[in-house]
């Protein structure tokens, strides 16, 4: 019994140690078989320098776009979603900005809060993120692959992402019109909803406004979900802007704002959510504006680097090939 | 995933633990709730296959069982004479029952496995004739381990039958033997003799019994998540994508698939197996390092060694000992006393074993072809046999040296490749296609050029992939030389050993191919 327990406590420790050892130490890695590295862009900005922070699946990283937000209002953003982030995982990575970042306002995207399969599933889905969370070596064990290879410069210098985790495409698929029947899956379980409010708590406790906005998107969206978040929303004293219903003075153009029919939002569609988003933060929320800040030229810059980037030129063509995706901050997007 | 997922350690333990804590005889209780858990929760409603199955069993041996009873009755009390005509009667009724037990049980799986490939079938062969008709395939219902529990099932009936084994009156128990959660997966393919004594006995908790099963099962789970999934990324990209490649890419393919299938499938047994043994149960053994095989039918004995053995007692024996076979060779051998003779006779027999054996592993025509090419390979094999041993005699060809026992080896795995490239591919057709544009397209200019580092694995993959099959092939040397891994770890000071299995489990936990980046494959064998 006792040598049981010996090992156990033994092999916890070097998990432990293991996992603080291949914990990137910054987002820096463009690398295959690290997750999102993208969404954690946050890592390379200055402590403390991010005002509000975009958390969710991949309907907030094509339809929020920080470096709008900044040209609009000098909001300092950073957008860490990343596909089919669940409520467990939005948990994980709100953890790790508030590791380096003091944020005032936080955007849920609510479509990755609701379980997609049954009961197991999400259960499987919060154990596997409270087991990454609490040891990072099952997330990141690939690393192994850099730290052979001798490249640790690549994994220790910092390396912000221009477009502040912004998926940028200019594709343009419209949406057919017609929303599927389809459900997916429950409205909400208990174990979902447990962990919205451990985000809820999360945010309360580290004195952070926390927003619930639904990203317009033609197939995942229904009206149980809208009438699940609303509910939840007044009996938590949340604002909740589902922007699938017609809220004034924002609407949708599906024949323009979507990259492949409806399911994501294009640059046009992120335009368009960003600055509904940035007036509405900038008349409920005391967000400084930093534009005329020398410690945030930095933005002025990236911002130029992002207009590059999202303005066709008009003599060559560098569309990409239909179906593929660019990732704004990438190498390849440079 | 089965074995493979956050669940299973949790449920394995769990279900030890109230294992260990429940009086001993009622221990078996534990296992069946246990085992019942575990298939109600992947197979839902389809568990009624699984149910029907237990319960035709179940009566049909107690069935048997009747009516050896009132055959040892009759022998009591009916004249002499007439015992002759009894003993027939009763032996037909006896074989009524089992009849029906077989039509039953394999009507089921060939209704839910092959009811597909069958209308297919039928509607290409009446296309022939312009006939309109079209039948629909029946909805894909495959209840988990189907193949595996029917053969199983039918065995302890048969075994009934034989009077090798007294049919159970306990349903719960007979339930158990099928759906026993450590082999309902992929087997082993049990028999009742060895498996079900074990089951309903309780078993004390033995500290050897528990770290040899965890042994076990990190080795199996090395095998499937750090060699089976890392090979499936190319295996998938080129198989699935097969017109798109050839040359070098499709024989690495095919190479890697033959590593996937055997880490994938001897892996999983592995699990289960461990998991067995941490309750004390010794599952039968299903592999024997296949790839150090001398010849395809040696192979065949350490691969899937349940499967072939089921064959050999329940199709080989019965068909050779069968009244149609037997005067078929004794006709043959009074024409033909010589080696063709017994060429022919024990061909007509194989033949049942490799229809067998191919249509096991699923619908479709690929998998006869799959039977029927190792069948082809095994009668050729047999067939020359004598010549090659006097061709070997006269050249002064010792065949017992190691040089030429590596060249058995080596040309066993080349067949055995090519049959996993017939078993791996969508169909016959998309086989044969593969196979020959091994022999195009770009050569050894591929590992030279990189074209290889961008079919799903980079250079660092392969280096892990490469290491590992040295580990496989060291371990399996050293079990060809009799020495038993698991005991000699077992013996080793405690920082040796607990070296040993905190590397093993890091070693699978930082290099195992899973998370980002990586999608895990579906357990091969579990699909049949």
């Amino acid at each position: 019994m006792i040598k049981g327990v010996s090992f156990v406590v033994l092999f916890t420790l070097i998990l432990s140690a293991f996992s603080t050892l291949f914990l990137p130490e910054s987002n820096s890695v463009f690398y295959d078989n690290i997750k999102s590295t993208v969404a954690r862009g946050f890592y390379g900005e200055p402590k403390n320098s991010l005002d509000v922070i975009a958390v969710g699946n991949s309907n907030i990283e094509s339809g929020f776009s920080p470096m709008e937000l900044w040209n609009q209002y000098g909001i300092t953003g950073y957008t860490c979603g990343e596909p089919f982030q669940n409520i467990f995982q939005a948990n994980n990575i709100l953890s790790e900005v508030l590791t380096c970042q003091k944020p005032k306002v936080v955007i849920l995207e609510t479509d990755g809060v609701f379980p997609l399969n049954d009961r197991t599933d999400t259960l499987y889905q919060s154990l596997d993120s409270r087991l990454n969370h609490m040891f990072p070596i099952f997330e990141y064990h690939n690393l192994w692959k850099i730290m052979f290879s001798g490249n640790t410069a690549a994994v220790s210098s910092d390396q912000s992402n221009p477009s502040r985790g912004y998926l940028y495409s200019r594709a343009d698929l419209p949406f057919s019109g017609r929303r599927p029947n389809q459900r997916y899956g429950p409205v909400m379980d208990q174990i979902c909803s447990s962990a919205l409010d451990g985000f809820d708590n999360l945010c309360r406790k580290n004195h952070i406004q926390l927003v619930l906005v639904y990203v317009p998107t033609a197939y995942s969206w229904n009206q149980e979900r809208h009438d699940w978040m609303e509910n939840y929303a007044v009996r938590h004293s949340l604002p909740f802007l589902d922007l699938n219903t017609s809220v004034s003075d924002f609407q949708i153009d599906w024949r323009k704002d979507t990259r492949d029919g409806g399911t994501h939002l294009n640059l046009s569609g992120a335009q368009r959510v960003t600055l509904y988003l940035g007036s509405y933060l900038h008349q409920h929320y005391d967000l400084p504006d930093h534009r005329k800040d020398l410690a945030f030229r930095q933005w002025n810059e990236d911002y130029k680097r992002y207009l590059k980037m999202t303005t066709p030129k008009p003599t060559v063509h560098l569309g990409n090939p239909p179906g593929k995706r660019l990732i704004a901050g990438s190498p390849s997007a440079r | 995933m089965y074995y493979f997922s956050y669940a299973y350690p949790i449920f394995l333990g769990l279900t030890a633990i109230a294992y260990f804590i429940t009086p001993m005889k009622k221990r078996w209780g534990v296992l069946l709730a246990a085992s019942l858990s575990f298939y109600l929760y992947y197979a839902r409603f389809l568990t009624v296959f699984l149910l029907f199955t237990s319960l035709t069993i179940y009566l049909c041996a107690i069935w048997i069982d009747k009516i050896d009873a009132c055959a040892a009755l009759a022998k009591e009390y009916i004249p002499r004479e007439k015992r002759a005509e009894y003993k027939n009667k009763f032996l037909w009724q006896k074989k009524a029952v089992v009849t029906l037990l077989v039509l039953l049980n394999f009507g089921v799986l060939a209704v839910l496995k092959y009811s597909g490939v069958a209308s297919d079938s039928m509607n290409a062969f009446l296309q022939l004739f312009h006939v309109q008709a079209h039948f629909h395939p029946l909805p894909m219902l495959l209840p988990l381990g189907i193949s595996f529990y029917t053969l199983q099932a039918v065995s302890y009936v048969v075994d009934v039958y034989r009077g090798k084994i007294k049919a159970n009156r306990n349903f719960a128990q007979v339930l158990l033997f099928v759906c026993f959660f450590a082999q309902i997966v992929e087997g082993p393919i049990g028999r009742y003799d060895h498996l079900a004594p074990q089951l309903y006995e309780g078993h004390r908790f033995n500290w050897q019994n528990f770290t040899y099963g965890m042994q076990l099962i990190l080795w199996g789970l090395f095998k499937e998540i750090v060699i089976a999934d890392r090979a499936n990324m190319l295996v998938s990209r080129v198989m699935d994508h097969y017109t798109k490649y050839s040359g070098a890419a499709v024989g690495l393919a095919t190479l890697l698939y033959t590593l996937q299938l055997y880490a994938d499938f001897s892996g999983c047994i592995d699990v289960a197996a461990g998991s067995a043994q941490i309750l004390g149960i010794h599952l039968t053994p299903n592999f024997q390092r296949p790839f150090f095989s001398r010849s395809v039918n040696e192979f065949w004995r350490r691969w899937h060694i349940t499967l072939g053995a089921w064959l050999r007692d329940y199709v080989f024996y019965p068909v050779s000992l069968s009244k149609p076979l037997v005067q078929f060779s004794r006709f043959i051998r009074r024409k033909n006393s010589s080696h063709l003779g017994k060429w022919i006779t024990a061909g007509s027999a194989l033949l049942f074993v490799w229809v067998g054996m191919g249509i096991w592993h699923g619908a479709g025509w690929k998998y006869l072809a799959y039977g029927m090419y190792y069948y082809l390979l095994m009668m050729l094999g047999m067939l020359f046999e004598p010549a090659i041993a006097k061709a070997c005699k006269a050249i002064h060809l010792n065949r017992e040296a190691v040089p030429f026992h590596l060249f058995q080896i080596l040309r066993t795995f080349v067949l055995v490749n090519i049959g996993m490239l017939l078993f791996r591919a969508n169909s016959l057709q998309s086989a044969v296609s593969m196979f020959f544009s091994i022999f195009r397209g770009t050569g050894a200019s591929a590992i030279t050029n990189g074209s290889l580092l961008r079919l799903g694995l980079d250079a660092k993959d392969f280096a892990v992939l490469a290491f590992s099959v040295l580990i496989l092939l060291a371990v399996g040397l050293m079990q060809e030389k009799g020495v038993s891994l698991r005991r000699t770890v077992g013996e080793w000071p405690l920082p040796a050993r607990w070296a040993v299995y905190f590397a093993g489990i890091f070693a699978v936990i930082i290099f195992g191919a899973y998370g980002t980046g990586y999608a895990p494959a579906a357990l091969i064998y579990a699909g049949f």
